[in-house]
């Protein structure tokens, strides 16, 4: 033992005390590693999806190779008089390939006109292309970002040698989330799935906040303690664990067939909004419990009725509990995928809800379509797929972002 | 000698010095008993207080004078397990008849608790809470500054009515519980150990406040402070295992115990 170290302990105290200590620092550090591996692992779900939605494409153009502003071409068969113009015909070739009903059918089977997303720097360029050659653009090849980005100067002189052009993912413009679903890679976007996602979420919100919150505070407030509410207790907590496929077969046969809503919108908020409902429920009977005895006991001291007391007192106080589990729960809800596949979500859809039938017209959800982009062969849509699933996180974000202000403006202190 | 225990106090018979007559009892308490489950926390009391003046309850922890208290506005009625009977009389109603509603015996009898319990609203709102529930018809901006210049805190806040009744001191936020229990316009205020979570000012500033309101509200308080009781009260009242043992004046409880318990709580053996 060193002479120097001073100590108020015995040498061996001292020793131990330091062995102590010792085995605190290393828990700290084990302790540490789980947060390191799930900032590593959200990060690595970030840039794969980065890397894979912003492809360098090779692209060999069909047709002509020409493209045309849409302001130029009015309709598809002003299309065709300029393609066939800069397929070097005459003006009287054109006019009687096109009159001429033989020739019309014959180029009118093998040509179509269509939008190309990005082409000589402008978005929405008609082009005309030729059946044979198959799509449109035809896709030679294509790298992921980071890979795209290191080989840029090889890629463009091999694009300049063999007259290809060089994309970042064309597929991706501003229009991206505003376009229909597709076949078409070229046409293929999110707009059906983010608005019918937006329907669903809101239902689920408003289905879920009032029977949630109702239940918390009858438990909380109005039941009688016992074996009864006990009872509830166990069974709530379970039900939050049930796999959400299983309320997906509860859904079908309840809302689908029983109650004859058939593969509508509130079908699937209902059945969302039960999977989240002991979530919400458990969350919300929490924060009424947080709010403090004192503060029920003044209410009632000074002639407050019970639900003057709740409604005045207990939920300004527990609001902010409330609304952070409703929103973390509705986060969960969101990304839910299984029990909307089993209540009928549309994989493929060009309409969004609030049309005709309004709450019961069929509807698509952003999980629904990135799945069903993923499992489409073609590689174009699992780019799509990529940049679907960075918007429906940039939604959670934001989700997550109203539930962070919420809990600010509202948390108090007693 | 031995404290006396439950068996022994069995049948006793209150110790009664210049007893209040019915006529001049605003509140009534008559052969009440009241369980907790099996518990028999109040055992057979009877005892008036008088109108306008100010009763102490005093006796050592767990003897049952907040739970006495508490009896007055009905309180225990949000107790599950508490069962009640016999009679509290409030200008001679029964408080716990069956067409009596507890809200509006708390409309009657205001109370301030042990611990300062501001809601977490403005200063004003805090005032306010009361008449507002009933839906008050008159000038809430008059009855909340009347009540805060009851509770002499209207000088301190007039200028942050807006401001969290949360950020003011202790005592500032007994006083104003005492403010929001005087905005309901009630007859009788119970107060149990306003004073116990505050600093000897504070506890000053309210005993000087309820010396202030003697006369025109009819104050019960609860305190484990003998000096406070010798101070602020009229009469007072002793307790002792859930029974009361004497009551009188409160010079003739003090200079002149007659029971042998309250003689041995006064002088400090035990409590």
């Amino acid at each position: 033992m060193d002479k120097a170290v001073k100590s108020l302990l015995s040498a061996e105290e001292h020793r131990q005390l330091k062995a102590r200590q010792r085995r605190g620092e290393i828990l700290r550090y084990v302790s540490f590693i789980p947060v390191v591996l799930a900032l590593v692992l959200i990060l690595f779900v970030f840039l794969t999806n980065i890397n894979n939605s912003f492809v360098w494409q090779l692209v060999e153009r069909g047709g002509s190779g020409e493209t045309f502003a849409r302001s130029e071409v009015p309709n598809a068969e002003a299309a065709f008089k300029l393609e066939l113009a800069a397929r070097g015909m005459t003006p009287e070739e054109i006019e009687e390939t096109l009159t001429d009903p033989e020739e019309r059918r014959k180029f009118l089977l093998r040509n179509r006109a269509d939008y190309l997303l990005e082409a000589n720097g402008e978005p929405n360029r008609v082009v005309v292309y030729t059946i044979d050659r198959g799509i449109a653009d035809d896709i030679d090849k294509q790298y992921g970002y980071i890979q795209g980005r290191q080989q840029k100067a090889e890629l463009e002189a091999q694009a300049q040698e063999e007259n290809l052009d060089l994309f970042l993912n064309p597929l991706l413009d501003k229009e991206f989330i505003s376009r229909n679903n597709s076949a078409k890679p070229q046409m293929a976007g999110f707009h059906t799935a983010i608005i019918g996602t937006l329907w669903v979420i809101s239902l689920v919100i408003i289905i879920s906040t009032f029977i949630g919150v109702a239940t918390a505070i009858y438990l909380e407030e109005y039941a009688q303690k016992g074996r009864f509410s006990n009872f509830l207790e166990v069974n709530l907590r379970n039900l939050a664990g049930v796999p959400s496929i299983v309320y997906g077969i509860l859904g079908l046969y309840v809302f689908v067939r029983a109650f004859n809503m058939q593969k509508s919108v509130i079908a699937a908020a209902l059945t969302l909004s039960l999977l989240i409902l002991p979530v919400v429920v458990i969350a919300a009977r929490e924060a009424i419990r947080a709010v403090p005895d004192s503060l029920r006991q003044a209410s009632y001291g000074l002639g407050a009725t019970k639900w003057q007391t709740v409604s005045r007192v207990i939920l300004p106080n527990a609001v902010s509990g409330i609304v952070t589990g409703i929103i973390l729960a509705v986060a969960r809800a969101i990304g839910e995928t299984a029990p909307l596949l089993l209540v009928g979500g549309a994989g493929f859809i060009t309409t969004i809800p609030g049309g005709r039938d309004f709450l019961f017209d069929s509807y698509s959800a952003m999980p629904l379509q990135i799945y069903s982009y993923f499992a489409t062969p073609d590689q174009a849509f699992k780019e799509i797929a990529s940049a679907g699933i960075l918007v429906l996180l940039a939604i959670l974000i934001f989700i997550y972002l109203i539930a962070f202000v919420i809990r600010a403006r509202f948390t108090r202190k007693w | 000698m031995a404290l006396p225990t439950r068996e022994q106090l069995k049948g006793l018979q209150t110790v009664r010095t210049e007893p209040v007559e019915d006529n001049d009892a605003v509140v009534s308490i008559k052969n009440l008993n009241l369980w907790y489950g099996n518990f028999h926390a109040l055992l057979d009391n009877t005892v008036n207080f008088p109108k306008g003046q100010v009763t102490a309850l005093i006796g050592a922890s767990g003897c049952g004078k907040s739970t006495l208290l508490r009896c007055i506005n009905r309180m225990n009625d949000l107790v599950p397990i508490a069962r009640i009977e016999g009679q509290a009389l409030y200008e001679g109603v029964d408080l716990y008849e069956s067409s009596i509603d507890p809200v509006e015996v708390r409309r009657r009898i205001g109370m301030v608790f042990q611990k300062p319990n501001p809601f977490p609203k403005s200063i004003f709102d805090n005032v306010a809470f009361s008449p507002r529930l009933y839906g008050y018809k008159g000038d809430l901006n008059a009855l909340v500054e009347k009540s805060l210049k009851r509770a002499a805190l209207w000088d301190e806040v007039k200028e942050k009515l807006k401001e969290s009744g949360l950020g003011l001191s202790g005592g500032q936020q007994q006083r104003l519980c005492i403010a929001r229990a005087m905005a309901q316009e009630p007859d009788v205020i119970l107060m149990d150990e306003p004073t116990s979570a505050l600093d000897p000012i504070a506890t000053d500033k309210i005993e000087e406040l309820i010396y202030e309101i003697k006369g025109d509200y009819t104050v019960i308080i609860v305190t484990h402070n003998m000096q406070q009781a010798g101070r602020v009260s009229d009469r007072t009242v002793y307790m002792h295992l859930g029974q009361i043992i004497e009551e009188g004046p409160t010079d003739q409880i003090f200079t002149n115990p007659k029971h042998e318990v309250t003689e041995m709580y006064i002088s400090g053996h035990f409590g």
